[in-house]
């Protein structure tokens, strides 16, 4: 009787560890919301790359998505023990994230600030600010996955 | 007495000096915000159209190009360290120095068309693979194409060395050379290379467009993407149609 009551209790603990807790879900958001950046990123790209399809507006649209998803809190999904697990594929974030604070607040913030300001930039529509923002809010993609993101999956 | 013989042809020379103008722009675009990192899908465009062209070049172009003449062998390794060696083009130990930098270049051209930063910069096959195989082969290539690139810093210094080597320490400048293609040797050696090199003239602009041809082809097949987007000029991806926007 008693075995198996301690036999339950540690399966309960197991399958709170292995359910997909807060640690899984973490990875999950951060992984959808980077993806879904990229799918905003994309479609500008595609647009500068290729002037004639240029529309404001859906630049605009693809900006805000940006900045919203910035502005979401993403630093929530980076919490302890996130640099192992398995979203929706396994994460790719090295541990130098949780070893080197100061530095992932500094290009996560980073991140932020160039959002918010290409936002800003592609409400006057001007073609030529765009292109130079838009390069600067794609280094700071750059400038952290350089840093805290597995080249490739671990 | 020393005689004066062209030892480098144009091509040659023109690849060499074309490939550190692209290597550079390619470093420089990936590297620094000075130029816009699509310049590195064109300078890898350039550096793909001419290791294609010296791969050809190597097979049927002139007498120092060819690989089998300076097919590093033991041999000749062994009389380069008793500094027995003698002959004219690459000598054994430059030719092992050529052989790893033109393959390390094929890698770097090999994973840098299937690679991908997730940001801004796609090989031109990496949608292809993404699409008809797998995003992590893509992901595996990038990483690949990262960590070969410090390979190819290393030879590339190993090469510099070499060369401030031979121009500071046995006072032999080889840069001169490979700029005007010329290079003074001893009458017995050149009496020797006028037999090797006596075929060199016979249908050379054949072989020459020959080369020409297959890097043209090889390059326009690995960046058909760029080629098409530049003739057509169509939205790569997903732009949402306005129609469907309406929620
Ligand atoms: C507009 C800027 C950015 C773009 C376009 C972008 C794009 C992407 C994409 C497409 C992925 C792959 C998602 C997946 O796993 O399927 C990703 C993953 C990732 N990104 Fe970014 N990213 C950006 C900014 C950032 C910033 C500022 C950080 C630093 C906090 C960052 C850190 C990461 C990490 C750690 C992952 C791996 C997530 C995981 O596997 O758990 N990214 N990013
Ligand atoms: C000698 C030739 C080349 C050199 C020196 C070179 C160098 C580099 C370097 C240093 C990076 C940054 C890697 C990192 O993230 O740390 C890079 C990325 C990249 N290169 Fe090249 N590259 C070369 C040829 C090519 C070619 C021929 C292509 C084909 C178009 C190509 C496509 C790419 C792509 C798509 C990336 C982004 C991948 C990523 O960052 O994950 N490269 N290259």
């Amino acid at each position: 009787m008693l075995l198996r009551a301690v036999l339950g209790i540690a399966f309960l603990g197991v399958a709170a560890v292995s359910s997909a807790g807060p640690i899984e879900d973490q990875i999950k958001f951060r992984q959808g919301a980077y993806t879904f950046i990229g799918w905003n990123t994309n479609k500008i790209k595609a647009q500068l790359d290729n002037p004639d399809s240029f529309s404001k507006e859906e630049v605009i649209a693809a900006a805000n998505a940006i900045a919203a998803a910035a502005n979401s809190g993403l630093g929530a999904l980076y919490g302890p023990g996130t640099d192992k697990g398995e979203g929706f594929r396994k994460t790719r974030l090295k541990s130098e994230f949780f070893e080197k604070p100061e530095e992932a607040k500094k290009v996560a913030l980073q991140f932020n600030l160039e959002a918010n300001e290409f936002a800003k930039v592609a409400a006057t529509g001007d073609v030529g600010q765009i292109k130079a923002k838009f390069g600067k809010l794609t280094q700071s993609c750059k400038s952290c996955h350089d840093s805290f993101r597995e080249k490739e999956a671990k | 007495m020393v005689k004066t013989i062209q030892v480098w042809d144009v091509p040659i020379r023109l690849f060499h000096w074309g490939l550190v103008v692209a290597i550079t722009v390619s470093v420089i675009s990936i590297k620094t915000n000075l130029i816009d990192n699509q310049w590195h899908l064109y300078s890898g465009m350039a550096i793909t159209a001419l290791l294609s062209f010296r791969l050809c070049w190597g097979m049927i172009g002139s007498h120092t190009a060819q690989f089998r003449q300076f097919w590093p062998r033991l041999s000749a390794l062994r009389a380069m360290l008793k500094h027995e060696w003698q002959g004219v083009g690459h000598s054994p130990t430059a030719a092992l120095s050529v052989f790893a930098l033109l393959g390390v270049l094929v890698w770097m051209i090999a994973t840098g068309v299937c690679a991908d930063d997730d940001i801004s910069l796609q090989g031109p096959l990496a949608h292809w693979l993404v699409d008809w195989v797998d995003a992590s082969v893509s992901d595996q290539a990038s990483a690949w194409h990262a960590f070969t690139f410090n390979v190819m810093i290393g030879l590339v210094s190993l090469h510099l060395a070499a060369i401030a080597y031979y121009a500071w320490v046995k006072r032999n400048n080889l840069v001169p050379a490979m700029l005007h293609g010329k290079q003074q040797v001893t009458p017995a050696l050149t009496d020797q290379y006028a037999q090797q090199t006596a075929h060199d003239h016979n249908h050379f602009y054949w072989r020459l467009s020959i080369s020409v041809v297959i890097a043209a082809v090889i390059t326009l097949v690995l960046f058909n993407t760029q080629v098409q987007s530049w003739l057509y000029a169509p939205p790569t991806v997903l732009v949402v149609p306005a129609s469907t926007q309406a929620w």
